[in-house]
């Protein structure tokens, strides 16, 4: 198990180091000039010149970018051009509450996606499989910022039931913590919680229909154990496929909603870095952003390994 | 026409491509359609609630919310149509020409897509447009760059799986060139998997645009588009000014479901077997 998952991180080192090279090699060819943006519009020639000397903007880009590269393997992302803070330390405190919203968001698209799509399947065409494929059918078109706006202006404002934004550290308690993600994270969640939702109901209904289901029912086992101990499992196959292409759209929501709702996430790090052109914390935003995707799709394969023993034992 | 007969067994389908039609004649007819410019300003009648006059209300400039959608329309249509037919045409050569060559050119271009794939979506669309600064075409570049690596993914396992067929060998034994085979036997058969992507990757284009240009990185204001109207509404959902953001956010919804549920509507069309058992149809 240990060698898989060794095997799976290391294939993932091609891919990485070509992320580094896409950021790097991209943010170099971006207009404004990092001298420029770190001393504004009012510092001489001369200042300028200085500081392209002592960023080494002068030589060539396989010297920086490899100089690069060391720096970051030991984490160390430079400091930002505007609040001369450590972009680790930057990172650090956003990175925590991106994870925090996007982790929230997948349990409640779990929460939400397995049992509406199982009882969709089990009581096909009744009312509630009814509800549920039209829920499901207007959530996988609905945009995820839209819904926060919606969110906002109904529940919280409106109704009053839940704080219209700000982050709650889990410090202030578990409840508070809660209520200050809860609309959050359930308009990242809406949309990949009706996707799979749908995914669910017909993996699941396609598994009821096998023999194997036929054959439990002919021995005169009780539906739900037919359901929970025969179906399911094999019915999860297909779904967990996709759970690690959502985690990316969760990441992604997350970083648009944490704007919306006024959380100090990546989100609003990474904008308000590129507005202002403070590139060495663009590129530790995206990086690191790339690393956590490819980390949690490993995690993914893992699991998905431990459902399917086909998989574990080639492995 | 009988190309279109199998909308009529799949109403939901057929409402897709009304709604999608109604959002494209009114992006062409934007001008003559909105009932007011959509830049004019009614200082007079700053944030009203919709009433016979201004249908959709009116924006903190007192502008008619309607006719800036409508307007809207243009952008969010014709851009992500833009950005989709580049990511189409580049993806698809680069996918057939990876999968049809194979060997290292293979290896070389999946591993480099591999690492678009890497990045969840928008942050690679918040970075690129970080990168390249803020303009309309960049917006389309952008879009397509991030929906490059699913049409290549598609054609190029299509390349795979046709290229050894009887029929492209005996082209390639009459002496058909390599790019002769990809043009005229493997696009075909990438036709039908791609009309689907096609109709997907839009709404995605769409839902790309939108976010950017919600962020303020996107289409710059003040042009007129859905997530531009959002992003400016955004500061009003605290006082209750509902319509700023009901409309623009209802467009965008209209047009993701369409073509999403046109997608689904061709998917099952063009392979019936993908379509889920007892879906009730």
């Amino acid at each position: 198990m240990a060698r898989f998952i060794a095997r799976r991180l290391l294939f993932s080192l091609p891919v990485l180091f070509g992320v580094t090279v896409l950021i790097y090699v991209l943010l170099w060819f971006a207009p404004g000039d990092p001298a420029l943006s770190s001393l504004g519009i009012y510092a001489t020639p001369e200042q300028l010149e200085t500081l392209r000397q002592q960023l080494d903007l002068d030589k060539p880009i396989y010297v920086l970018y490899m100089r690069w590269l060391g720096q970051i393997v030991r984490l160390d992302f430079g400091v930002s051009l505007i609040t001369k803070e450590y972009v680790s330390t930057l990172i650090g405190h956003s990175l925590s509450i991106t994870l925090q919203l996007t982790a929230v968001s997948m349990v409640m698209v779990l929460l939400i996606a397995f049992p509406t799509g199982i009882i969709s399947a089990v009581k096909r065409n009744s009312i509630s499989d009814m509800l549920s494929r039209i829920f499901s059918l207007l959530g996988i078109s609905m945009p995820n910022f839209w819904l926060a706006l919606l969110f906002i202006t109904f529940i919280a404002v409106g109704l009053g039931w839940f704080p219209p934004g700000g982050y709650v550290s889990p410090d202030k308690g578990f409840g508070p913590w809660l209520r200050s993600l809860i609309l959050p994270a359930l308009s990242i969640a809406a949309a990949p919680a009706s996707a799979l939702s749908r995914m669910v109901r017909a993996s699941m209904l396609d598994v009821l229909s096998k023999d194997y289901i036929r054959t439990a029912r002919a021995k005169g086992q009780r539906e739900r154990w037919i359901v929970l101990r025969h179906a399911l499992r094999n019915s999860l196959m297909a779904p967990m496929t996709i759970i690690g292409m959502q985690v990316g759209y969760l990441m992604g929501g997350a970083i648009i909603v944490e704007v919306i709702f006024f959380f100090p996430g990546m989100g609003r790090l990474l904008l308000e870095a590129g507005i202002d052109q403070d590139y060495s914390v663009v590129q530790g935003v995206a990086l690191v952003s790339a690393v956590a995707f490819i980390l949690v799709n490993v995690l993914v394969d893992f699991l998905y390994m431990l459902i399917d023993p086909r998989i574990r034992d080639t492995a | 026409m009988h190309r279109f007969w199998w909308l009529r067994n799949d109403p939901l389908a057929l409402i897709g491509l009304i709604v999608l039609a109604i959002l494209a004649l009114s992006a062409v007819f934007a001008a003559q359609i909105a009932p007011f410019d959509p830049t004019e300003q009614h200082l007079s009648d700053v944030l009203k609630p919709p009433d016979e006059i201004y249908r959709f209300g009116t924006d903190q400039f007192g502008r008619d919310i309607l006719s800036r959608v409508i307007h809207g329309t243009q952008i969010s249509l014709g851009l992500g149509s833009l950005a989709v037919i580049l990511a189409v045409a580049a993806g698809t050569t680069i996918g057939l020409a990876a999968g049809y060559i194979g060997g290292r050119v293979d290896e070389f271009i999946m591993r480099v897509i591999d690492i678009f794939f890497a990045f969840p979506p928008i942050v690679l669309a918040i970075f690129l447009m970080a990168t390249l600064g803020p303009s309309l075409l960049n917006v389309v570049i952008v879009v397509a760059l991030v929906t490059i690596p699913q049409f290549t993914r598609i054609a190029r396992s299509v390349a795979i799986s046709e290229r050894n067929q009887d029929y492209v060998l005996a082209a390639r034994a009459m002496g058909a060139s390599t790019a002769s085979v990809l043009r005229r036997h493997l696009l075909v058969n990438a036709f039908p998997p791609l009309a689907v992507q096609v109709t997907v990757l839009l709404a995605d284009a769409i839902l790309i645009e939108a976010s950017l240009s919600f962020l303020g990185i996107g289409v710059r204001p003040p042009t007129p588009t859905w997530g531009g109207i959002l992003s400016a509404g955004r500061d009003y959902v605290f006082t209750g000014f509902w319509w700023f953001t009901v409309f623009p956010g209802l467009a965008i919804f209209l047009a993701v479901f369409s073509l999403n549920v046109l997608g689904d509507g061709l998917r099952d069309f063009i392979d019936p077997t993908t379509r889920p058992r007892g879906a009730g149809k």
